[in-house]
């Protein structure tokens, strides 16, 4: 597929155009580049203590099999019962929610209704907690005001609008 | 955000170690504490590697002058999306990176922009600004032309519909990434406005004796 070959050429594209820019630009750009790299790192180890509260609270989640009433609570309110397990794993783990989506692909198959949805929701909506985690931990805010709010309000519009979408155009 | 974390934490372990008291799973989850602790160090070590990629790569290009010529293209846009951040300039580089990449489908390459922009944007502010809780809500709601993660996992499973997903999954990101935009631009406004009335508010109490006491039986009601 054409797509999927621009997709893969994209990166290693960016990476050779800083190299053309090196070696055409009298500008000292090796230097901004291992400057560059040197703030990412600081920065990414910096996400470090973050990181691990978040992750140990996830696991704590994880293990204790606290989803499955807050699934079966969803699926109370109208969700698939094969779609709820998912839909609460997608805003807190990334790896976790790739694990439930294998569940639904093995147990009522990919292209099923389910299948499909929850397809569509995983390519369109982000982890949302570690989003929101580490932007600003890393910005140092302490006051994030209604950024939970909004970005939960338009999760359930895109998981919505996915489960609506799939059913009216596959 | 120290306190939603800790809102969040303290939520998740205690509602967690009180169900699995019930429910008998409470031998699991030391091991478990454990283990996120070390995915968080690799998740770190591994974020190591690509944010000081793309920050290299960032720097690099905006030394050229690279983004430069892209933020002025997009400036239309950008000029409306982040209003405070596009008039002095903070981080709206990153910002159009960070978008860009999500639309060419690299998504690691997205966090460390955004949080490079995100970053710029507060400018040291521990408030969040409008402009970084825009960009945030907008990553939060991914919009990526190509899930390669997922692909692979339907190609894995044997599934029948691959590249015919796709426009189904532009369609719904396209919806996220509106309907963020809007959610945003309405919680900012509700914000302003409540700002602007109790500016107005503190304003008549100095001017009119009246005023205030009437105010206050307006605030204690609504």
């Amino acid at each position: 597929m054409l797509i999927e070959k621009i997709a893969a050429a994209a990166i290693p594209a960016v990476i050779a155009l800083c190299g053309v820019l090196m070696l055409v630009s009298k500008k000292p750009l090796f230097d901004a580049f291992v400057g560059g790299a040197k703030s990412g790192m600081q920065t990414a180890f910096g996400l470090f203590p973050t990181l691990c509260v978040l992750f140990c609270a996830v696991s704590m989640f994880q293990s204790s099999g606290l989803a499955e009433p807050i699934a079966g609570l969803l699926s109370k309110l109208g969700v698939p019962d094969e779609l709820a397990p998912f839909l609460v794993m997608r805003p807190i783990s990334g790896s976790g929610s790739i694990a439930m989506l294998s569940d639904i692909f093995k147990s009522s198959g990919p292209d099923s209704a389910s299948g499909l949805a929850a397809s569509v929701i995983m390519a369109s909506s982000d982890t949302m907690f570690y989003v929101v985690s580490v932007y600003y931990s890393s910005a140092g805010i302490k006051k994030p005001r209604y950024t939970m709010a909004a970005a939960f309000i338009v999760m359930m519009i895109t998981t919505i609008s996915a489960i609506i979408l799939t059913k009216i155009l596959l | 955000m120290i306190q939603l974390l800790k809102t969040a934490f303290a939520l998740i372990c205690v509602t967690s170690f009180i169900y699995s008291f019930f429910v008998g799973t409470t031998a699991e989850l030391g091991g478990a504490l454990l283990d996120g602790a070390g995915r968080a160090l690799e998740v770190t070590l591994s974020l190591v590697g690509v944010m000081s990629l793309w920050s290299g790569v960032m720097e690099t290009l905006r030394e050229a002058g690279a983004i430069e010529g892209l933020c002025r293209l997009t400036r239309p846009l950008t000029s409306k999306l982040f209003p405070t951040a596009s008039a002095k300039h903070q981080g709206i580089d990153a910002a159009v990176a960070c978008i860009s990449a999500n639309l060419l489908g690299i998504g690691n390459a997205a966090t460390p922009l955004g949080i490079a922009a995100v970053r710029e944007m507060q400018d040291g502010d521990e408030v969040a600004r409008d402009d970084s809780i825009m960009l945030t809500v907008m990553n939060t709601a991914s919009l990526s032309l190509i899930p390669t993660t997922l692909l692979a996992l339907r190609r894995a499973s044997g599934a029948e519909l691959l590249f015919e997903l796709l426009p189904v999954i532009w369609l719904a990101s396209g919806i996220g990434m509106v309907s963020s935009i809007i959610v945003v631009r309405i919680f900012a406004y509700c914000a302003r406005r409540k700002r602007r009335e109790s500016d107005r508010r503190i304003r008549m109490r100095g001017g009119v004796l009246d005023e205030p006491r009437r105010n206050q039986k307006q605030d204690e009601s609504g």
